[in-house]
């Protein structure tokens, strides 16, 4: 079924379209991002339920406007009496409190004449469902993670559905989009002799309800990974050969060279990966890709929260570093195309260039060939948290947990913890294997340093390398 | 009749048991800059109701209390409010969590949470802001490479069925601090992020001038070694957060919920504790804290709590529900955190080997497992002869294995939602290469 677009925008946008066409008298350039994304949280545990309003929720508009040098901004939700809305918008682009600041100098955005409607579909809607039958499933799920554990002591089933529409109005493009995602996860927190620990698996999708069904697969796997937990034990700190699974490999790819080629890091000077384009970063057998248009994840979309349509982005072919990915403010400051890569995390911030599903492309070698050749190391599977790094090009990604490998075999013994820190190109450069699998995952949210939360997904293939762990 | 009188009028003609509606009004001001250049203005007007729902239900004769929340834009039609709460009070009715009360009206004891951001025009206090950050960026080598500030204000109105009716202005200002220094090798930067509520405060030229300082030293720093059986002094935002895992560790919503280890009576630390015990208080107003309210998102009205004392979790802490879960009185949920100073001075640490580690690309703290770490971006190893700056290293350790023994220093801090000791030692460290 077809994801419908917003009764509220279609409702607004003959004003909205009016007033950018006279502000549009005074300033060269003006455009207005309209959302309205809504959605449901639930939550079942083994004390409680919730059901709230999902955190991406949002309803407003951001009016962008060439004030004569650069670009000002105004932020605002209430579209019933647009006058006094547009005398804000004016007084924002006059204002400069700074006496001793210079301005940014920019070009004006000049946009190629672009009319579309989009609107995706989805299998099983989930609005359509009674909240009764989503918490009645999610409790039956609860019951079943629970019981596959005597060291269990609370199993956390989450399910997030949200349905997004966005308008985007200028002089030159009219685009509308609508689509829906859904993600959810399953914990599994067990105790045991060495303390609390717990098993974690997301699930994610442009999709409705039907990414329920992967909930309930996860269970299985999710408790048993709070089993091992619970009986593993620290690392000793080293470098090793190791294996990443598609969580991991996925992890490192956006941290790496995600945020490491944002352009709008290359504007501020920031990334190293600046002086790199057209040289080699990381081992020939390595292909990586960033975009809208490249997967199908909780971050695809017709065009970006600046209009600009969504792309498949080559970063890495053959080791080498081909391109970065840019907003629309940033490209225009560096001469380059826009990748459609300007996200906001909602119409109250300020949009930066962002990732959308990236991902490591797939090998040819397997799983097993990749254990067979390790004489000490260990395969790292999930993560739980990632820092950038892109001036420096350091990395830190901590997986969940690593398995034992030597003489070729998984020994049975976990480490957890794992943090992997290190030199990205050495790390890149080491992967000397890479698997056909390939899964993405996008069930969190990634920020901008410490804020700006935005929805993206990553992954990939196995990938065996040489990395620093701690 | 206000939107708000209004929706007030569908909640009880829907035949809402209990409800709570908090008004919010949201204005910001924003500038970005890259180097000292501004590159972009923003400004923020916007309106929105958050309302959650209660629903008393009985069930197989079981006694169940129900919630739903939702947040309508402030120009929302009295129809689409309708619709959407006829939604959230159905959807409540299969939420079957034990009946907790709701909080009722109370007079704060507390003085008003004062900032000059309520008042006046936002973008008046931009100019000083920028001074401030930008002062001790007088160098050649290195300076502020961006900086992103937030001047936010937030006007709210609680209501709730029950007779509560709260108004607070409050504000807030965050501020995004990257620096970077040329280096012989590479340049090199560092990130910072900080918040205030006063705009007058020392603490913006404190963080520019120390963040400009510890890049200047990473511009310096070597690869670190593998060190073993080495004091690591920790600072700045590490010793938050440990010190917040003790807040989580003596929540009221975590100990019900059995990932907590808090006992009442019992030394969190365990019983033959060598280094400090901490002391812990939860104080609403900290003054200079964007996290000071008088009052909680329930409408408790809030006080100073003491948590911990000498190690001895003396009380849990948290909201009406997951309090009366317990049968403990409410604290509400409160921000900001004092940990009280220990006896030893930062100085004296510094006179023998340690590891003193300034900052973390992110440092980790698992609220729940107790595994904390991170990579190091900057640190300074004292060998007993000379001091060299580190980086590239990693820290990884569990609290629980090593909370028996950490001092914590006489110098204090204020900083975000924390008042407390400054630096925090662990004699044992052991640092990956």
């Amino acid at each position: 079924m077809n994801v419908s677009f917003s009764p509220y925008l279609k409702e607004k946008k003959a004003s909205l379209k009016e007033m950018v066409s006279r502000l549009s008298r005074d300033y060269a350039y003006v455009s207005l991002l309209g959302t309205d994304v809504s959605g449901t949280a639930y939550m079942v545990t083994r004390t409680g339920t919730s059901v709230s309003d999902s955190f991406w929720a949002e309803r407003g508009f951001v009016c962008r406007i060439y004030n004569g040098t650069s670009y000002s901004e105004y932020s605002f939700n209430g579209a019933e009496d647009l006058k006094e809305t547009e005398k804000a918008i004016r007084r924002t682009a006059e204002e400069n409190p700074f006496k001793d600041s210079g301005r940014k100098k920019y070009p004006v955005l000049d946009e190629e004449e672009i009319t579309r409607s989009f609107s995706d579909s989805i299998e099983e809607n989930p609005e359509e469902i009674s909240p009764r039958d989503i918490i009645a499933l999610m409790t039956e799920y609860r019951d079943e993670g629970i019981a596959l554990s005597d060291q269990i002591i609370d199993m956390r089933i989450r399910y997030e559905h949200v349905k997004t529409s966005k308008l985007f109005l200028s002089s030159r493009r009219d685009l509308e989009q609508s689509y829906l995602w859904s993600n959810g996860f399953a914990v599994a927190i067990g105790k045991g002799g060495k303390g609390i620990q717990y098993g974690f698996r997301p699930s994610s999708g442009l999709a409705g309800y039907e990414i329920m069904k992967e909930i309930r697969a996860t269970l299985p796997v999710t408790v048993r990974e709070m089993e091992d937990l619970l009986k593993a034990d620290r690392l000793i700190p080293g470098e090793y050969d190791i294996i990443c699974n598609p969580s991991m490999s996925g992890l490192i790819a956006h941290e790496a060279f995600g945020h490491g080629v944002e352009m709008d890091m290359f504007v501020k000077d920031r990334a190293l990966a600046k002086d790199y384009m057209g040289k080699p970063v990381a081992s020939p057998q390595v292909e990586m890709h960033d975009g809208a248009a490249a997967e199908r994840e909780v971050s695809s979309y017709l065009f970006d929260d600046e209009g600009t349509l969504g792309t498949d982005t080559c970063i890495i072919e053959g080791g080498i570093l081909k391109s970065g990915i840019a907003d629309n403010l940033s490209a225009l400051l560096l001469n380059r195309k826009p990748t459609g890569n300007g996200k906001r995390q909602s119409f109250e911030r300020k949009a930066y260039t962002r990732m959308t599903n990236t991902f490591f492309s797939p090998g040819t070698d397997s799983l097993e060939d990749m254990i067979g050749a390790i004489k000490k190391g260990y395969l790292l599977e999930n993560f739980s948290s990632g820092m950038e790094d892109p001036k420096n090009w350091g990395i830190q990604c901590v997986s969940v947990l690593g398995r034992e490998i030597i003489d070729g075999k998984l020994t049975g013994r976990i480490v957890a913890p794992v943090y992997l820190t290190g030199y990205v190109p050495d790390l890149l450069q080491a992967i000397d294997m890479v698997s056909p699998d390939f899964e993405l995952s996008g069930s969190g949210a990634c920020g901008k340093g410490h804020k700006e939360m935005v929805k993206t997904s990553t992954g990939g293939p196995y990938i065996k390398t040489k990395g620093r762990l701690a | 009749m206000t939107k708000r009188d209004r929706l007030i009028k569908i909640l009880i003609e829907l035949g809402v048991d209990d409800w709570m509606i908090k008004e919010e009004s949201l204005s910001s001001r924003e500038y970005f800059f890259i180097r000292k250049d501004l590159d972009m203005n923003r400004a923020k007007d916007i309106s929105r109701f958050d309302i959650t729902l209660f629903r008393l239900f009985e069930e197989e004769g079981k006694v169940y209390r129900g919630s739903a929340g939702i947040t309508l834009p402030g120009d929302v039609s009295d129809e689409e409010a309708v619709q959407r709460l006829e939604k959230a009070w159905f959807a409540a009715s299969f939420v079957k969590n034990p009946p907790y009360p709701m909080a009722e009206p109370e007079e704060s004891q507390l003085p008003p949470v004062e900032s000059p951001l309520t008042e006046g025009e936002l973008s008046r206090f931009a100019g000083e802001i920028y001074e401030k950050l930008y002062s001790s960026d007088t160098r050649t080598e290195g300076g502020v490479n961006s900086s992103e500030i937030f001047l936010n204000r937030r006007e709210y109105r609680l209501i709730t069925s029950r007779g509560i009716d709260i108004e607070e202005k409050l504000g807030s200002g965050v501020i995004e601090l990257i620096c970077d220094w040329k280096g012989k090798k590479a340049d090199v930067e560092i990130y910072n992020m900080f918040s205030f509520s006063d705009p007058h405060t020392d603490t913006i030229e404190e963080e520019s001038r120390e963040q400009l300082e510890n890049c200047r030293l990473r511009s310096q720093a070597v690869k670190a070694p593998e060190l073993r059986d080495i004091p690591i002094i920790l600072t700045g935002e590490a010793v938050r957060e440990i010190a917040d895992f003790y807040r989580l560790q003596s929540s009221a919503k975590q100990v019900y919920e059995k990932t907590a280890r808090g006992v009442v009576g019992e030394v969190f630390q365990g019983n033959d504790v060598k280094g400090d015990r901490i002391t812990i208080f939860l104080d609403p107003v900290l003054p200079g804290s964007s996290g000071s309210r008088r009052y909680d998102d329930d409408g408790t009205a809030l006080r100073k709590q003491e948590i911990y004392k000498e190690g001895t979790l003396l009380r849990y802490h948290g909201n009406i529900q997951y309090s009366h879960y317990l049968g403990v009185p409410p604290t509400g949920m409160i921000k900001n955190l004092v940990l009280e100073p220990g006896s030893a001075s930062v100085e004296e640490w510094r006179r023998s080997p340690h590891v003193e580690i300034r900052s973390f690309s992110a440092f980790q703290m698992d609220g729940m497992t107790g595994d904390f770490g991170g990579e190091i971006r900057l640190a300074l190893w004292y060998d007993g002869e000379k001091t060299v700056p580190l980086t590239g290293a990693s820290l990884s350790a569990c609290l629980f294995d090593v909370q028996k023994e950490f001092y914590l220093s006489r110098e204090t801090t204020r900083r975000e939602h924390y008042d407390g000791p400054a630096y925090l030692m662990f004699p044992k460290g052991h640092l990956a290469g």
